[in-house]
């Protein structure tokens, strides 16, 4: 099985995936067949579904939050140098007045909450941050104060494609982007995976694409 | 009130003669000459040079008013800067007509455009939706027709063949059905993404009388229903636009100077004769909206005709452009019913069609417009729900017998709270205005906005059947709108912090439409258990059905 699971049941082949989906007990009754109006009304009687924890879903890789703060770091730094150069200019031109001590005084809070951010907020990221594959599909949650849901149907997927920038490649990381052919969200990233994971989850995606196509 | 004059839903035939169905009008096709068989390179109909210099003096229309007006005004450098504007254009249009050729051989179409930057455009016959014409007055004289071509992705149609003479259209219908019949016998296949022959039906239809396909006519308009949308719709507020973008081009003093205008009239005088003036103007101004509403309607959509073709939809309408669109049933992706308050009180109501690609967002391409955004643009609404049951079979329209959820039972007061805020805001800044009299009005505010923030979250309603999932929402403008499982393609859970406190959440439902509905299913202040429940459901039947992007 996939090294990456951490679940033994979780069983990620498409083949095993397809099945469960055919014999998933909330769908009976809705699968191909056409109701006409007369019979159509109403609901179907589904059970309630428990919204499962977090704990159910996978983490991404915990480098992800030495990467992400080391690249908000490199903004902070980047701030930090404009900062120095800007006051610096500024004391050369007009010598230390009273603006300069405004000036310096309040990049360095700009570049002090900005780095204080980069250390603290990647780790709330990556607690967020979290990602299955089940019979419904490549679910993701995210957001750390405005949270996000998301539920990808393997069988809606175009392509699905795994970038990784110079960072992430030192990191061994890579973000997974999945299109549909929906208009809002027609692309759904999921950055922070480790490359490997996110190479084979799309390989599992796009091979189950190709399998329910040939049926 | 309106069963007078209420055709029959079902009538084996067309509109009338009068009516506008540009199919009817080509010519069959064993009278075709030879030349006009794409089965070589073909060139557009000669008069193309003429429309396409017309379509670009449109977009130069304010260029060319601009100049006008400066010319008029002795500044002749716009004058000449029109008139270099003018050649290149010129050029263009004849470069445009002059290396365009288009071919239907092989089971491809090829366009082939371009002298020193070559482009071709092949196009799979069978991977062909349907060929939509639009004519206007113009080019009825001419006997041509403007052609779209499209297939199932993008939002834009596939090519343009901007002008085909009604004997090359029926030429190069002929082939392409003909093309895609063949190549369907031939390896007996279909692309993967297609939906089952798509065109296969009309070409019967067209061209052999043999298999005559089920030929219905779902829906004719007749023009009293078309006046009475016209007098509830707000078009003529598009006349203000134009009114006040006209205004800007003049000079503004001359326009807004009511001294001037008053020259106009008799020597009355008094705050009596400016009352009287006053509303005689408002009334006036009123009525004309109404006018140009009415006149809106009537040109665009006379003789409108909904025939269902085995699996196509066909409409066809307009008095002096005419247009013919088809829509493959499959294609469609999500079905919105829109009631206006006024076309409510005359039982009237629109429905609005999305489909994948073809979006319909473009107001200058008329037969996208027609297709998807104005798709029905006035039925009685005691026919809707039929009208509905033919676009989609099996799915309920009748509101009245669907389950509807509502929202959060807290939802209202989070709304009311909301409201509160909102004319506390108003209130504060119309202070900052006027010191007593900003605050007065916006404390008075207070309620208006509390009395429909209770309406709005009474009037959403989210409702999952066994094919289909609906929302419907509006206090004054109602909209039902329709998606169905095998059309969804991913589900969305979105929750803000003001959410987690209300113990709310926003569900959301992403189809492949374009937007022309202005109605997107994102339903929010639900309660964040159902929501859940609802995202997991939706996702798992979904997931269970075929994906159909038609």
């Amino acid at each position: 099985m996939m090294d990456f699971a951490p679940h033994e049941n979780d069983d990620l082949r498409p083949e095993v995936i397809t099945r469960r989906a055919a014999m998933a007990p909330e769908t009976e009754g809705t699968g191909e067949t056409r109701h006409w109006a007369s019979e159509a009304v109403g609901e179907p009687e589904l059970p309630a579904v428990a919204e499962p924890p977090d704990e159910a879903f996978y983490p991404i890789d915990p480098r992800f939050v030495r990467a992400e703060q080391l690249s908000d770091l490199i903004v902070a730094g980047a701030l930090f140098i404009g900062a120095v150069i800007w006051s610096g200019v500024h004391a050369f031109a007009n010598g230390f007045n009273g603006f300069f001590y405004v000036l310096a005084g309040g990049s360095l809070a700009v570049v002090g909450v900005t780095a204080w951010f980069a250390v603290f907020w990647p780790r709330l990221t990556f607690r967020y941050t979290r990602w299955r594959l089940d019979e419904s599909g490549l679910e993701i949650r995210k957001g750390v104060l405005w949270r996000h849901r998301i539920i990808v149907p393997l069988s809606r997927v175009q392509h699905a494609d795994v970038s990784q920038g110079p960072l992430q490649r030192a990191f061994g990381l890579g973000t997974l982007t999945v299109h549909t052919a929906g208009t809002t969200s027609a692309s759904v990233e999921l950055a922070g995976l480790n490359h490997n994971v996110a190479v084979q989850v799309r390989d599992v995606i796009v091979r189950s694409r190709s399998q329910s196509r040939v049926e | 009130m309106l069963n007078e004059h209420e055709p029959e839903l079902v009538t084996a035939v067309g509109p009338g003669d009068d009516a506008a169905d540009l199919e009817s009008a080509l010519p069959p096709v064993e009278d075709l000459p030879d030349s006009a068989i794409p089965n070589q390179p073909m060139w557009l109909h000669p008069s193309s040079l003429l429309f396409d210099l017309i379509s670009h003096f449109r977009q130069l229309l304010i260029p060319a008013a601009i100049a006008l007006f400066s010319a008029a005004r002795g500044n002749q450098f716009w004058t000449f800067f029109a008139i270099a504007m003018f050649f290149p254009s010129l050029l263009h249009s004849a470069f445009q007509y002059f290396t365009l050729r288009y071919r239907v051989a092989d089971g491809e179409m090829t366009i082939r455009k371009g002298l020193f930057f070559r482009r071709l455009r092949t196009i799979p016959v069978n991977r062909i939706q349907n060929i939509d014409l639009v004519q206007n007055p113009l080019h009825r004289m001419l006997g041509v027709a403007e052609v779209r071509v499209e297939t199932a992705s993008g939002s834009e149609a596939e090519a343009r063949l901007r002008v085909l003479s009604m004997a090359q259209i029926a030429a190069l219908r002929h082939e392409i059905f003909a093309e895609q019949q063949l190549t369907e016998s031939s390896d007996g296949t279909v692309p993967a993404g297609v939906a089952a022959h798509p065109a296969a039906s009309r070409e019967s239809e067209t061209d052999s009388p043999v298999a005559a396909v089920s030929q219905v006519t779902l829906l004719s308009i007749p023009s009293g229903w078309l006046v009475r949308a016209g007098l509830a719709s707000n078009r003529g507020m598009l006349l203000i636009g134009v009114v006040l973008g006209l205004a800007w081009q003049f000079e503004q003093e001359w326009m807004f100077d009511i001294r001037q205008w008053r020259r106009f009239l008799p020597g009355l005088d008094g705050s009596f004769r400016n009352l009287l003036l006053f509303s005689v103007s408002v009334l006036g101004i009123l009525v004309l909206l109404r006018l140009f509403g009415i006149v809106w309607y009537v040109l665009r959509f006379y003789g409108y005709s909904l025939v269902r073709h085995g699996e196509d939809l066909r409409v066809s309408c307009g008095l002096f452009t005419r247009v013919s669109a088809t829509i493959p049933r499959k294609r469609i992706q999500f079905i919105s019913v829109h009631r206006s308050l006024v076309g409510r009180w005359m039982g009237l109501a629109s429905v609005r069609i999305e489909t994948a690609g073809g979006g319909g967002g473009d107001a200058n391409d008329a037969s996208a417009m027609v297709s998807r955004r104005w798709f029905v643009p006035v039925i009685p609404d005691d026919r809707v729900e039929d009208l509905l049951y033919e676009l989609r079979p099996g799915m309920v329209g009748d509101p009245d017998r669907l389950v509807w959820h509502p929202l959060a039972r807290n939802a209202r007061w989070r709304l009311v709270r909301r409201a509160m805020v909102q004319s506390l805001v108003i209130a504060a800044i119309g202070m900052a205005i006027t010191r007593p009299w900003g605050f007065v009005a916006g404390i008075c505010l207070a309620p208006l906005l509390v009395v429909w923030a209770f309406k709005k979250s009474r009037a959403m309603h989210y409702s999952r059947g066994v094919d289909q999932v609906a929302f419907r929402s509006g206090v004054l403008n109602r909209k039902t709108s329709f998606t169905f499982f095998d059309k969804i393609q991913t589900a969305r859970l979105f929750q803000s912090p003001f959410d987690r406190r209300w113990g709310h959440a926003v569900l959301a439902i992403d189809t492949a439409a374009a937007g022309p509905a202005e109605h997107r299913i994102e339903i929010p202040w639900l309660d964040a258990t159902f929501a859940s429940n609802e995202y997991r459901r939706i996702s798992r039947i979904a997931a269970a059905h075929r994906p159909d992007f038609g």
